[in-house]
């Protein structure tokens, strides 16, 4: 495994609980979770279905808030903020990759990464030459003008892949990113985000039950009903 | 001053119109044809060159209001014979119908197929919202949608009616087809589009980003 410079962590959770439903139906998500992720890693979350797994993604990424506990990124509670201000931080820092790529069918692969660089603020020239250059950083500079149904379900991961990194973000989500792909473009798209978190110095949180993405970890987070039960990482 | 007009009598001076002589029977309540018993149904007046319509019509209809008489212009008039023909006209009211329902059953399925159409775009926009792209944007594009679905449900419901139109005139059946009722049509179809649009972004706004997550 290639050394990881580890600073001060980008986030940092501390005593982070979730809790659905109420009485018989209750269940726990998230259990007195603290964890510290470090920029330029790529970090595995795995455990079994209802571990707890997409609630501390989205407990991290701005998306749901926790029931207890605190989120601490760039040395802000993100969840003692005001609603607007956490989808400002979504918006300045976070990157998310699902497993449902989510690329609109109308729009070529250029388009899927200008469109979300447009609104918020880019130039449409600076959009262009950026999904572009985004485009070919993940192998697919060739696909400029291709839309979803022209693509295999690993060169469509791979333009999510593309169109998330387009604006820099420094904490990457990613949720099941390689599960519908097949051996070597999951390979591919595990290859990809290890390298964005070098060449961004970002962290990649990645949920996942696919075992073929462990040699591509820098550190595996094991977590089982809602508590983090291991936490191990690459020599 | 009295005087003729081609076949129409005509009764005016230097500071009225020249009427006919139904008009002057009803103003001044005197019989226009002793002894007959027709009622009048419309009488054409001319207007003076360089008269204004408003301030005559507003004289008229000030004396005619008590016969229950209205002032109308050539192209309203028109208009009133043709729907009164309609309304009068069983197999008429039936088309009319027909024609009703074909403009509101594709209203109809504009809006569902459009509504269908966004709402099946919900991960897309969850997604958008993840990445943190505002609200307001997500808006503009799926009102966007809306709006030239609904322009092109419009042009196509035009050529629609053009081509049915064109049927019926080679059956010598001719088809009213007034510009305002071709705009209102369309502006039916737009507003509905946009109707539906906005439903939709219920839907989509109900879709939170996390729910992406598995």
């Amino acid at each position: 495994m290639t050394e990881v410079l580890q600073t001060s962590p980008l986030v940092t959770t501390d005593g982070l609980g979730k809790i659905f439903g109420s009485k018989q139906q209750r269940v726990t998500a998230l259990d007195n979770v603290s964890v510290s992720l470090y920029g330029g890693e790529l970090t595995l979350l795995m455990g079994p279905s209802g571990s707890g797994k997409s609630s501390m993604i989205a407990s991290l990424g701005g998306l749901q808030a926790p029931d207890s506990g605190s989120v601490t990124a760039f040395g802000e509670n993100l969840w003692k903020q005001s609603a607007r201000k956490v989808n400002k931080f979504r918006r300045e820092y976070c990157g998310f990759v699902f497993q449902s790529v989510g690329l609109f069918p109308a729009l070529t692969a250029a388009q899927q990464i200008m469109l979300p660089l447009t609104y918020l603020g880019w130039s449409h020239k600076e959009a262009r030459q950026k999904a572009q250059e985004t485009l070919d950083w993940v192998g697919l500079g060739d696909r400029y003008y291709s839309r979803p149904n022209e693509m295999s379900g690993g060169q469509n991961q791979r333009v999510a892949i593309a169109r998330m990194l387009a604006k820099n973000p420094r904490l990457i989500f990613c949720d099941e990113p390689t599960s519908a792909l097949d051996g070597v473009n999951g390979a591919r798209v595990a290859e990809l985000l290890k390298q964005a978190a070098r060449d961004h110095n970002a962290m990649i949180l990645c949920v996942t039950d696919d075992e073929r993405l462990r040699p591509f970890a820098d550190r595996v987070l094991q977590i089982e009903d809602g508590k983090i039960i291991d936490d191990s990482r690459a020599s | 001053m009295k005087g003729e007009l081609g076949r129409q009598a005509l009764f005016g001076g230097s500071l009225g119109n020249f009427i006919t002589t139904q008009t002057d029977s009803i103003i001044s309540g005197k019989p226009a044809f002793p002894g007959s018993d027709d009622t009048l149904a419309f009488i054409r007046v001319k207007l003076k060159p360089g008269q204004d319509f408003n301030v005559v019509r507003q004289k008229l209809d000030y004396y005619l209001k008590p016969y229950q008489l209205k002032t109308l212009l050539p192209e309203d008039y028109q208009n009133r014979i043709t729907f009164d023909f309609i309304f009068e006209n069983k197999a008429l009211q039936g088309f009319l119908f027909v024609g009703i329902l074909a403009v509101i059953i594709p209203l109809f399925i504009v809006v569902q197929t459009l509504r269908s159409a966004i709402m099946a775009q919900n991960v897309q926009f969850a997604t958008m919202r993840a990445l943190g792209v505002p609200s307001r944007y997500l808006i503009s594009v799926a009102m966007e949608q809306a709006l030239w679905v609904g322009i092109l449900g419009a042009a196509l419901s035009y050529c629609g009616m053009l081509f049915i139109k064109w049927q019926l005139f080679e059956r010598d059946i001719f088809m009213y087809l007034p510009l305002n009722i071709i705009i209102n049509v369309s502006a039916a179809i737009i507003s509905a589009a946009l109707l539906a649009g906005l439903i939709s972004l219920f839907a989509i706004f109900k879709t939170q980003p996390q729910e992406l997550l598995r």
